[in-house]
This record gives structure tokens, C-alpha cells and sequence, in this order.
């Protein structure tokens, strides 16, 4: 269900197939925000992707205030405020194409670790600095500053926009520098992991998933755990994308509300509640030899 | 809480549209940012 949904949403924010020209697509659609990280300069982008825009803001914000024009991106703001009040992290699991790729990517039979705790912070660091701060505050001549996110470290845009380009417009390759394949490492990299550690890029780097993040604890979608049920057989954390424990909090963080730990339980100790809502627990019967097999 | 966000999200959205944020991002936002992509 998850998979044909994701696969759903790529078409959604890819829509520009049809007639596919050497170009990017240009027209109102671009200023919606889609909800997961989506290059706005990949030539089959529909939607216009929220870290891009926000970066855009903040880089004109000096320029615009001396001129005495106050745009900071409110829209852009409101837009992933309202994704992050309705369903937290969601759109991480559900909407996000890399996050995707990364997932198809540990299928690899290769083996497994899990990353330090501690790299998870790094996302926020990136999120304040790279996306907010930097934009704003690093102008050239003209008052204006630069996408540092996008510029330095987005593997997205590479892979979406970046290397598609540069194979579509022959004519762009003599402007390739020591940013592009400083980015083309980074993208390398963010390939390569995620056949060892699962979704690294969103554990690590994802600016997006550090603000849908902040949201988990008090969306209106919630995660419940009965711990009276939940016989902590970590079969939910063998299969999360995210290698997390959901019965240690269910609204921490790093969840993608995927809803694979719910799918897998075999207690259905985990349900799903919106608002004050919650849905019933329904307690079957199983079998704790069944449960043994997993384990 | 919750409530009170999705409020002001809309209030952020509608106040965005209002100063035609959409509209400046759609039209010098969007083109082939190649800087942006780490070309040129």
C-alpha cells in the first residue's frame, strides 16, 4: 500500500512527462509546495520544493526589506506548518522520492549497521544554517544571497536536476566545476550508504524531515503503543525504515509515520489516532509461536 | 495547540498569497538554477 502510494506521489510531483521537452517545466504549479524533497529545477517537476523556496526567501530578504518589501516566504511557512500540524513526519514515508530510493537501495543484500544516535542532530544544524541563516546572511554585491543547501549539499537536486541537465543540454557541461562534483561525491555518498544503513540522507542531511519532524509530538495523526500489549519483540524495529524503537516513544523525531511497525506487530499493539481520536485495538488471538519465527 | 497551528498556517499561507509570495517565487524563483544544482 505504502509503495504504490509513494510510487503515486513521484507521478504527482513528476508530472511534467507528457510532452517531455528540454526544459523545465514553468507555470503556477511550481509555487505549490510539494511535500517531500523535490528538486523544482528537475526537468519532469510539477511542484516547487519547499526547501528550494524557503532558501529563496532568505536569500532576497536584506534586498527585499531595504526595498521595503516584506515577503519571507509565509507561504512556504504555512504550507509545511499545515503538513506538519495534520500529520507530523508522514510525508517523509509517504511523499519524499528520495526517501524512496533509499529504501529500494537497502534492499541490496548487503550488510547491515545502524548510525549513530548522535548524527541525527546534524539534520537540524543543516536545517538553521545552510537553509535559514546562511541565505540570508552571505550577500554578494547586490544584496542578494545564495541556496547554500541546495548549492553545496542537496544530493536531490543532483540526481534529479543536476545530473538530467547536464545529459539534456550538452552545452552546460563546460560550466561543470569543483561545485558539481563536489555534489556528485555527496550524491555518490548518499547512494552508497543507504545499502548499509537505512535512510541515512533523512537520518543525517534532510532539512525538510528535521522541520516535519518537530511536529510529531503534537500532530493531529498520532501513534499510540499499548505497552500492556507490546511484548517489546522488536520485530517493529527490525522493519522500520528508520531502525527506530516506536514503543520507546511513539512520536519521536526520526518516525516517518510509515506505519510499517503497525503492519508487523504481531500483538497490534501500535494503533493510529487522529486528533483526540483513536482508532480500536483490536486484540486477536495469535499464536506466540508464530511470533518466535519473527524474532 | 494544534488547533491554534493550523491556524496561523493558514494565516501564513493567506498572508503569503496576499503579498504574492506564490507569485515571485513562480517568477524568478523558477528557472534552471544552475548554481543551484552545483553547475557553473
Amino acid at each position: 500500500m505504502r509503495r504504490f502510494v509513494q510510487i503515486i506521489w513521484i507521478f504527482l510531483i513528476n508530472g511534467h512527462i507528457f510532452p517531455f521537452k528540454n526544459k523545465i517545466y514553468i507555470g503556477p504549479l511550481k509555487s505549490i509546495c510539494a511535500p517531500g524533497l523535490n528538486c523544482y529545477s528537475c526537468p519532469l517537476a510539477t511542484l516547487g520544493c519547499p526547501i528550494g523556496g524557503l532558501q529563496h526567501f532568505m536569500s532576497q530578504l536584506r534586498a527585499h526589506l531595504h526595498y521595503g518589501i516584506f515577503m519571507f516566504g509565509f507561504y512556504i511557512w504555512g504550507s509545511l506548518m499545515l503538513i506538519g500540524a495534520f500529520v507530523g513526519r508522514m510525508a517523509c514515508g509517504w511523499a519524499c522520492p528520495f526517501g524512496l530510493l533509499q529504501e529500494m537501495i537497502y534492499k541490496l543484500p548487503t550488510p547491515k549497521y545502524r548510525l549513530p544516535k548522535a548524527l541525527d542532530y546534524v539534520k537540524y544544524v543543516v536545517l538553521v544554517l545552510f537553509v535559514l541563516i546562511l541565505p540570508a546572511i552571505w550577500i554578494d554585491k547586490s544584496g542578494y544571497g545564495r541556496p547554500w543547501f541546495c548549492r553545496f549539499i542537496c544530493p536531490a537536486g543532483t540526481l534529479e536536476a543536476g545530473l538530467p541537465l547536464l545529459g539534456m543540454m550538452p552545452n552546460l557541461r563546460v560550466q561543470v566545476g569543483w561545485l558539481f562534483y563536489n555534489k556528485l561525491f555527496i550524491l555518490v555518498v548518499f547512494l552508497t550508504l543507504p545499502a548499509f544503513f537505512k535512510r541515512p540522507f533523512c537520518h543525517i542531511l534532510c532539512p525538510l524531515g528535521a522541520f516535519y519532524g518537530l511536529f510529531n509530538k503534537i500532530s493531529f495523526l498520532r501513534i499510540y503503543v499499548d505497552q500492556k500489549a507490546c511484548h517489546k519483540c522488536d520485530l517493529c524495529y527490525k522493519h522500520c525504515p528508520m531502525g527506530i524503537r516506536i514503543y520507546e516513544d511513539p512520536n519521536q523525531l526520526e518516525c516517518i509515520r510509515c506505519l510499517t511497525c503497525r503492519e508487523v506487530c504481531p500483538y497490534q499493539a501500535i494503533s493510529l489516532g487522529f486528533g483526540n481520536r483513536r482508532t480500536q485495538i483490536v486484540k486477536d488471538k495469535f499464536h506466540t509461536a508464530d511470533v518466535e519465527t519473527y524474532r | 495547540m494544534t488547533c491554534l497551528l493550523v491556524i496561523i498556517a493558514l494565516g501564513f499561507i493567506l498572508l503569503g498569497v496576499f503579498l504574492s509570495e506564490p507569485r515571485d517565487f513562480w517568477n524568478k524563483g523558477i528557472r534552471i538554477c544552475l548554481s543551484c544544482i552545483g553547475i557553473g
